[in-house]
Formats: C-alpha cells, structure tokens, sequence
C-alpha cells in the first residue's frame, strides 16, 4: 500500500487540533473547491484534500491513521501487525489481518472503516455493513456530443470510475465503462437520465441512477437555443433591398429561402422544423433561424464603386434620422 | 421518454419543464427529508403540489440543489448559508446557460 500523507495534504502538523484540521480544510476548500474554484486542477486538488480530511475529522480514523506511523508520500509500507482488526473488527471474517493490502489504496481502506461504522449503526449493532440494504448512489457525468450526434442520435462509452464494495468488503474504486444510447434530439443543458447505471446497490437494493449532462461542441454554422437552431446569413445589399432567393444549408441539407425586399440586418427567417427534432411521442422538431447580416465586398471594383456613387447620389434615404 | 429493445435501459430526457418527485430530488440531492423541508421554509425551492408527499421539483433545482448539498458538507453551512448557495449556484448556472447560447 502506498503511504499518503494526509496531513502535508492539508497543510498541518501532525499535532493539530481538530478545530485547525477543520479550519486548514476549510480554506484549502475554498481555494480548490470544483464550484468555487477556477484554479487548474482544482478537481484533482480538491479530491486529495477531501480524502484527508474524511480521516483526520473522524477522532477513530485519525487514531488509525496515526498509528500506520510516518513515511515518505508514496512509499510502500505495510500496516503494523493487528491494525486492521483492532480498527475494523467486522472485517476478520471476510479479509482477516493477512490480507494483501498490495494493491489497496489508502484512502478506500479509511472510507471502508467509514462504512463498517455506518454499518454497524445502522443495522442496530451488527459488525460489518453486510445486512441492510441500500440504493446506489446516483451519478452525473458530462456528455460532450457534436450537433450532428445530438441531432441523429448516438452511442456514447463513458469510462466512469465508481466506489464499490469488493467482495472482502472493502470500498474500491472500480473503473466501468458505460454503454448509452442517447437517442436523437438531444440539446444542450439537457439531462439524460439512464436508470441503473449508477452506483451498485447493497444487498439487494436497487442501482443508483446515471444522470449525463448534455453540452453541445459548438458548431461552425449553427448556434442551438432549445431545439432551434439559428444561423448568421450574410446578404448583399441589393439581395437586401431588392429581395432574393438564395440556398441555405440546414442539417438535411440545403433549402431555398426567400429574402423579403427591404429586410434589414439582424431580421429572422424563420424555416419551420428544420431545427432540432424532439425526442419522445411529442415528435416534430424545432425551427431554423437565419439571421441576416448584410456584407459588403471589401475591395469593389471601379464599377461596383461607381454605380455605389450613382446610388448615393440618387437616394434620399437616410438610416440616422432618429439621431438627429 | 424513449425505450430501447434488448436490455437497454429506458432512457429518459430531463428538460426544463419535467418534475422530479420528492424520492427523485432526495434522491439526486443527497438532502435529508428535514434539510429539504427546512430549504423550502427558507424560500431556496419552490416545488409544487399541496402537501409534501406530492412535492415535484424542476430538474435545474434538484441538480444545482446537488452541488449546494455538496457545498453543504464541504463548508459546514447551516440551512440559512446554504440556501443562499443555492440561490447564488442557480444563478451562476443560468448565466452560464446564456454564455453558451451567446458563444
């Protein structure tokens, strides 16, 4: 087993009181927080603290970890004869102080002493945890789709690394990889709920649930609101002024789009279901927008710039009159 | 709600507008029934339905409400702190919604 040293995590001396333990974890929270912290690898951070923690705030766990004594962070050591059974009675039957710890990490074997407490209080004073049931816990993963899966549907492995309880009855991290069908209309900020595939129950009880978390990639045309779909559609200013038929690309390809005469930049066109489709028996889909933008060629030549002058020199039109 | 042949489990889309029954939101939040009643006297959620037993919750409430009972235990918040997390979590969540509708 490799030594962790909880108490460098934390940023105390192994003589702190509990009142420092908690006040150091606290700051260090604050600081590496996942939903307070912008910090770079503030998750993994926070994990590594949070694990310290969860033994040096239990008076019982600290004492155990006392007693493994000092070592060098990542040093192999084994725990000192009669640890294990003094700390986790209930564990004798099934993994005994001859177990090998080899492969165990350290802070699953504390979260395991957590759970034989747990146990033992919740079933009215059995050793162990073994006997009652409890429902697994539920899960949130982020999904990452591109608009084209979003839109047809896709098959998605998420590798998910779960706790579970091994069969000697210590808590492990088990990596499981997850199979999903995200069916079609899929949007962003959606939440997909796949019933089962969170955490193992105990004993019986039912699979905790596996909530995905639905992003969207953004995409180089569309921007996606809800189900609708919106796209910037440059015009020139005669297809603007004088109204044009022009082919815009859609997610089932191209249709013609009618631009009225005198549309302005920034006016919708709304094309009907040519957005997102919408999952389940509701069906249809949402819509298209195409939001004008009017371009104008960079370099013109002498005659696009002469008949440019020849308008301005004809028109009375003036679009800043509400500024006079 | 769309199901699939052969074992697939029977997926389920949460969209702004489905309710979460009261198991489902203690479920995903990891509040106790007490946390959860004192929350609700405090103004944090506004479930619907006339007695508790039929509360229904939206889906953003009970996943911000996730992060808030995390949040909880982390910092040591009583219910007052804690439903000004949640408050302030719902918020950040909606402006980051907007961002990414901008972006």
């Amino acid at each position: 087993m490799k030594y962790k040293d909880y108490y460098a995590t934390l940023g105390v001396e192994r003589s702190a009181s509990d009142e420092d333990i908690k006040k150091a974890y606290r700051r260090l929270a604050r600081k590496y927080h996942p939903d307070v912290s912008k910090e770079k690898d503030a998750e993994e951070k926070f994990k590594a603290m949070a694990e310290a923690y969860q033994t040096l705030s239990d008076k019982e766990k600290r004492a155990a970890y006392d007693q493994l004594g000092s070592h060098n962070p990542g040093e192999d050591f084994r725990p000192p004869p009669g640890w294990e059974t003094h700390f986790h009675p209930g564990s004798g039957n099934s993994a005994g102080p001859e177990m090998d710890m080899g492969g165990i990490d350290l802070g699953d074997l504390f979260e395991m002493l957590g759970r034989g407490k747990r146990g033992a209080r919740q079933a009215g004073g059995f050793s162990g945890g073994e006997h009652f049931a409890m429902r697994g816990q539920d899960f949130e993963a982020k999904a990452i789709l591109s608009l084209e899966d979003a839109w047809r549907g896709t098959e998605l492995s998420l590798d998910l690394s779960m706790p579970e309880i091994a069969a000697n009855g210590t808590v492990q991290r088990i990596p499981r990889t997850v199979r999903v069908r995200v069916p079609k209309g899929a949007t962003d900020g959606q939440r997909l709920r796949v019933p089962g595939k969170g955490g193992t129950g105990m004993n019986g009880a039912p699979a905790g649930d596996l909530y995905l978390n639905i992003h969207l990639r953004p995409h180089a045309l569309f921007r996606v609101k809800g189900h609708d779909l919106y796209l910037d559609l440059p015009v020139t200013p005669w297809e603007a002024a004088l109204g044009a038929s022009v082919e815009v690309p859609t997610m089932e390809g191209r249709v013609a789009v009618t631009i009225p005469a005198g549309s302005k930049a920034g006016q919708k066109l709304r094309i009907t279901g040519k957005g997102m489709p919408r999952p389940g028996n509701a069906g249809g889909a949402g819509d298209l927008y195409c939001v004008l933008t009017i371009a104008v060629p960079a370099n013109p030549g002498e005659r696009e710039k002469a008949l440019y002058k020849e308008l301005a020199e004809a028109s009375q039109f003036n679009p800043r009159e509400h500024l006079q | 709600m769309n199901q699939f042949p052969s074992g697939d489990p029977i997926l389920q889309f949460l969209d702004d507008d489905t309710r979460l029954a009261l198991e489902d939101m203690l479920s995903l939040s990891g509040f106790s029934m007490d946390e959860l009643v004192a929350l609700v006297e405090h103004g944090a959620f506004e479930p619907e339905g006339k007695t508790v037993e039929t509360w229904t919750f939206s889906v953003r409430s009970a996943f911000v409400a996730r992060r808030a009972a995390g949040l909880r235990s982390e910092f040591g918040l009583d219910t007052t702190g804690t439903s000004v997390v949640f408050g302030l979590l719902e918020r950040i969540e909606e402006l980051e919604r907007q961002l990414r509708e901008l972006e």
